[in-house]
């Protein structure tokens, strides 16, 4: 069996990976993610754990054709910056959407998909994705 | 603080070098190095390098290094900061020398990149970025910049064509230059048209893989004449840092670090924008050439490609903007580009630089770690 990834790293990333789990702070109420140890607006160290929304606008987004080892499968792959609802922005790639259908301020949803694998017997990264909200929604 | 001075400088042609490994690249550099203050000894070395341990499995650099360039058992290390390397590591020497620690230091740079495949390659160089949070999703360093590119174009209406002049101008200056990677010009349509690599950016946009070592010798005032004839005095340094995560900065167009960091090396060598005479900038993408000039205070936000297009910053204006062709097309040996800058500044001021000239007083030499993540800002003074 392969081990390239780390069981207990993808285990200790898995809230913020999986539900988009960040901190707030107790201080000053500024959201982070990723998640952090000390406030980087306040320095207060009393932080929460607090959930995203998941649903925001594309900031920016690219197109990325040279794609990075372990990743041919996916090519091309659209990666974008999404602001949140709550002011926060988050970096994922785009998932059931075309290049030709992106635009920045399309509306997105995150939802929980595959990210690579070690191998075919090794670990499988999950962690959420973007993908566009129904066309009725994009109001 | 003492003064601090170059006295020496060297480095090696930018390319692929199969018949040279790490320690003879930077044993060629360290040479021109030593022999410019005629054979003096230095008595510590600092290395700029990013991949020897992602890419080339040696950690301990320094003491190898000054092993194989002939230095003796002097204090020797390495300094990583991604694609800043070279630039932090001349921050370093800088004040090994200004603290009084020791009176002549060797700051080199070396990459070795192309005995790798690109896939393999690339991913050494996304480590530069997070990788709990944007590597993870194997976003490389071209897609991260693609999304800066992007936001630019469209916050300031910039159509492919004007973008592309940023590249045309590095490779006319890098046709002149002796010791550059891509040696030749290119055009517009040649740059637009170029295959995709992260939409918008194209290859013609993007710095070459290559190979390079790079050498400075740096001195105290008592030895800098002793050392050369023409010593060029580091006059102001800044260094600055910002969140890796790109999302997380409040604005994607400008790097935070490279303002604060200029402001500091600005005011510590008493010196304005308006003042330099030639500057050496950090464009390992199209987009990072623009934004560098308007974040070193040279241009206005969203300004610079059409400035560029009639004729600002060229050879013969004040400044000149990367008389050597830039990482774009003089090359990007990562963790020794920092150090190229530096020596081709102080070359520029003491006149001997081999390829397009700038008759100038001051130089300043900017050199970004990641996307702005680490950036240093050295000011150089005839």
């Amino acid at each position: 069996m392969s081990m390239k990834f780390s069981i207990p790293k993808t285990w200790r990333e898995r809230k913020p990976h999986y539900l988009l789990e960040a901190t707030k702070c107790k201080n000053c109420g500024k959201i982070h993610y990723p998640p952090r140890t000390v406030c980087d607006k306040c320095g207060s160290r009393d932080l929460e754990r607090t959930r995203l929304s998941g649903e925001g606008r594309i900031v920016s987004y690219t197109v990325q054709y040279v794609v990075l080892d372990g990743f041919r499968d996916y090519a091309p792959i659209i990666y974008a910056i999404v602001e949140l609802k709550e002011g926060v922005r988050v970096l994922a790639p785009l998932t059931d959407v075309k290049p030709g259908d992106v635009k920045t301020g399309l509306k997105v949803k995150a939802v929980l998909r595959k990210v690579s694998e070690d191998g075919k017997l090794g670990l499988i990264r999950y962690a959420i994705k973007f993908k566009p909200l129904e066309a009725e929604s994009q109001k | 603080m003492r003064k601090v001075y170059v006295v020496g400088v060297g480095f090696t042609k930018i390319g692929r070098f199969f018949d040279k490994g790490l320690r003879e690249l930077f044993a060629e550099a360290a040479i021109k190095a030593l022999d410019d203050i005629g054979g003096e000894k230095v008595q510590a070395l600092v290395v700029g390098n990013m991949m020897s341990s992602s890419l080339g499995e040696q950690d301990n650099l320094g003491a190898v290094l000054a092993d194989y360039a002939g230095l003796g058992g002097i204090p020797a290390f390495k300094v990583e900061a991604a694609c800043g390397s070279g630039g932090v590591a001349v921050y370093t020497g800088y004040s090994l020398v200004a603290s009084g620690l020791f009176d002549i230091v060797m700051v080199g740079g070396v990459e070795k990149q192309t005995e790798y495949p690109t896939r393999i390659v690339s991913k050494g160089l996304a480590q530069a970025s997070d990788a709990e949070y944007e590597l993870f999703y194997g976003i490389s360093f071209t897609g991260l910049n693609a999304l800066v590119m992007r936001k630019y174009m469209e916050t300031y209406g910039l159509t492919r064509d004007e973008m592309s002049v940023w590249p045309v101008l590095m490779h006319k200056n890098a046709s002149k230059n002796p010791y550059a990677q891509l040696p030749f010009e290119v055009t517009i349509e040649q740059v637009s048209n170029s295959m995709l690599i992260a939409d918008p950016i194209r290859l013609l946009d993007s710095s070459p893989i290559g190979d390079g070592a790079a050498a400075l010798v740096l001195a105290s005032e008592k030895y800098a004449r002793k050392l050369s004839d023409t010593p060029v005095e580091i006059a102001g340094v800044g260094l600055a840092t910002d969140h890796i995560y790109i999302a997380y900065r409040d604005d994607l167009l400008k790097l935070k670090a490279t303002i604060d960091a200029s402001k500091v090396a600005y005011r510590m060598a008493k010196v304005e924008p308006s003042q330099i005479d030639v500057v050496e900038e950090h464009d390992a993408f199209t987009i990072l050439g623009y934004m560098n000039l308007e974040d070193l205070g040279f241009s206005e936000r969203g300004k610079t490609p059409k400035e560029i297009a009639e004729g600002r910053f060229h050879p013969g204006d004040k400044p000149t903007v990367n008389p050597s062709g830039g990482l774009k097309a003089r090359g990007h040996p990562v963790g020794a580009t920092g150090v190229y800058q530096v020596a081709e500044v102080a070359m520029q001021l003491r006149g001997d630089y081999p390829g397009v000239k700038v008759n100038g007083e001051i130089g300043l030499a900017q050199s970004i770690g990641g996307l702005g993540t680490t950036v240093s800002v050295i000011i150089l003074r005839r």
